[in-house]
C-alpha cells in the first residue's frame, strides 16, 4: 500500500518536539483528507478502526483469545511471519489483506489477488507457499484465493 | 497499610485489578471434569483397562458438546446446523443451553505517556453454547462427534464431556452378604487376600 502519510520517530522525544499539523495530529488507521480528494481506499481502508466489529472484521480467525484459549503468542508471531512471507512471495499482487483462518490444526490462507502474472506461474505460486509454510510451520497450509483483474477494482472511494 | 482482603480488593482497585478469585459476579463455567478434579484431589490416571465381552459397544450415560466463540450468530448457525445433524442421525438433544457469556476487560491508558486522567475500557467476550444427548452408544457418539467436529468453523473452540457407563467389578461386594461379626482386623485380611 503506497504510505502517504510521513511518519518520524522523533515525534515526542527528550530533545525535540515537532509540532507540524501532518504529523502531530495522526489516529492510527486513519488517512488524512487530501487537497483534490482523489487518494483510493478500499473498503476495509474506509471501515477506521473503531468500526471494527461492526462493519469490519478481523483478519484471523483462531481461538486463542477464548476462555481457556492456548498458544496466544505463538498464533500472533505465526500470523506476523506468515504476513511478511506472502507480501514479499507474492510481489505487489495481493489487492486486500491476507485472511487467516485456523481449523483444527490447518492454517487457511485467503485474499484477493491480481491478475497480472500468467496462471502457470500463479498455480506455482500457490503449491511453492504451501510446501514451504507447511514445513515450516509443521501444521498443513492452504491457499484459498479468489483473483481479480486489477486493483482499480476493489477501490470503494477516494479520500 | 491496609490488609489485603477480599473486600479490601474489591473497594480499593480498580476492577480490573482486582484478581479473579476475589470477584464472583458471574457464572464462571468450569467443565464438570475440571471441577471434580478440583474437589475430590483425583489425581490425573490413566484410563483402566476393562475386560468387555467381543462385538459389545461402549455406552454413554451424557454427552455434553460445549462450544465457545466470539461471534453469537456463528454460534446460531453451529446450533441449527448441530440440530440437522442430530435429526438426521436420530439423537434428540435433550436440552440447549445457553450459558451466560463472559468478558475480560482490560483498563488501559488512552495515551501513550502521562495523562493518568484519561483511560480505555476494552472488553473481550466469550460466548457459550452447550448440547446434551442422553444414552447413546459408542459408535453413535464417535459418528455424531467426527461429523460435528469436522465442520467446526474456524474461531469456535469445543469441549466434550462424556459419561460412560461401566460393568461392576467383582471385587466390589455388596455389604450384606458379609458376616456381621467381623472386626476391623478380619476386614483388613479380607483386603489383603483379594488385592
Amino acid at each position: 500500500m503506497r504510505c502517504y502519510l510521513s511518519t518520524s520517530s522523533i515525534l515526542h522525544s527528550w530533545f525535540v518536539k515537532l509540532t507540524n499539523v501532518t504529523q502531530v495530529n495522526t489516529e492510527a488507521g486513519i488517512p488524512k483528507h487530501t487537497r483534490k480528494r482523489n487518494y483510493p481506499l478500499t473498503y476495509e481502508q474506509r471501515q477506521f478502526p473503531k468500526l471494527i466489529g461492526h462493519t469490519k472484521t478481523w483478519n484471523t480467525f483462531n481461538t486463542s483469545n477464548l476462555r481457556d484459549g492456548k498458544r496466544k503468542a505463538e498464533i500472533v508471531r505465526d500470523d506476523l511471519f506468515l504476513r511478511q512471507f506472502i507480501y514479499g512471495t507474492w510481489h505487489s499482487l495481493f489487492a486486500s489483506e491476507l485472511i487467516i483462518k485456523r481449523r483444527h490444526n490447518m492454517i487457511i490462507l485467503s485474499g484477493l489477488v491480481t491478475r497480472t502474472i500468467h496462471p502457470r506461474r500463479m498455480y506455482f505460486l500457490i503449491g511453492y507457499t504451501e510446501e514451504i509454510l507447511s514445513a515450516l510451520l509443521k501444521t498443513p497450509v492452504k491457499m484459498e484465493i479468489q483473483t481479480i483483474d486489477s486493483k482499480d477494482d476493489v477501490i470503494f472511494t477516494y479520500w | 497499610m491496609l490488609a489485603r482482603t477480599v473486600f479490601n480488593q474489591i473497594f480499593l482497585f480498580k476492577p480490573s485489578q482486582i484478581p479473579i478469585s476475589a470477584l464472583s459476579l458471574n457464572y464462571r463455567s468450569i467443565t464438570t471434569a475440571a471441577r471434580l478434579k478440583k474437589q475430590l484431589k483425583i489425581p490425573s490416571t490413566p484410563r483402566p483397562h476393562i475386560e468387555r465381552p467381543a462385538g459389545s459397544d461402549e455406552l454413554y450415560k451424557r454427552l455434553c458438546v460445549e462450544v465457545r466463540g466470539h461471534d453469537p450468530a456463528v454460534l446460531e448457525s453451529y446450533e441449527r446446523f448441530v440440530r440437522l445433524v442430530s435429526t438426521e442421525l436420530d439423537i434428540q438433544p435433550v436440552n440447549i443451553e445457553n450459558p451466560l457469556f463472559f468478558t475480560e476487560r482490560w483498563t488501559l491508558l488512552r495515551s501513550k505517556f502521562a495523562k493518568k486522567k484519561y483511560w480505555r475500557e476494552y472488553e473481550i467476550r466469550t460466548y457459550y453454547k452447550k448440547f446434551h444427548f442422553k444414552h447413546l452408544t459408542g459408535s453413535t457418539a464417535d459418528t455424531f462427534l467426527e461429523y460435528v467436529q469436522r465442520n467446526l468453523p474456524e474461531g469456535i473452540m469445543m469441549i466434550v464431556e462424556r459419561i460412560r457407563l461401566e460393568p461392576f467389578r467383582d471385587n466390589l461386594v455388596s455389604p450384606s452378604s458379609s458376616s456381621s461379626s467381623t472386626t476391623t482386623s478380619d476386614n483388613n485380611s479380607e483386603q489383603q487376600e483379594n488385592s
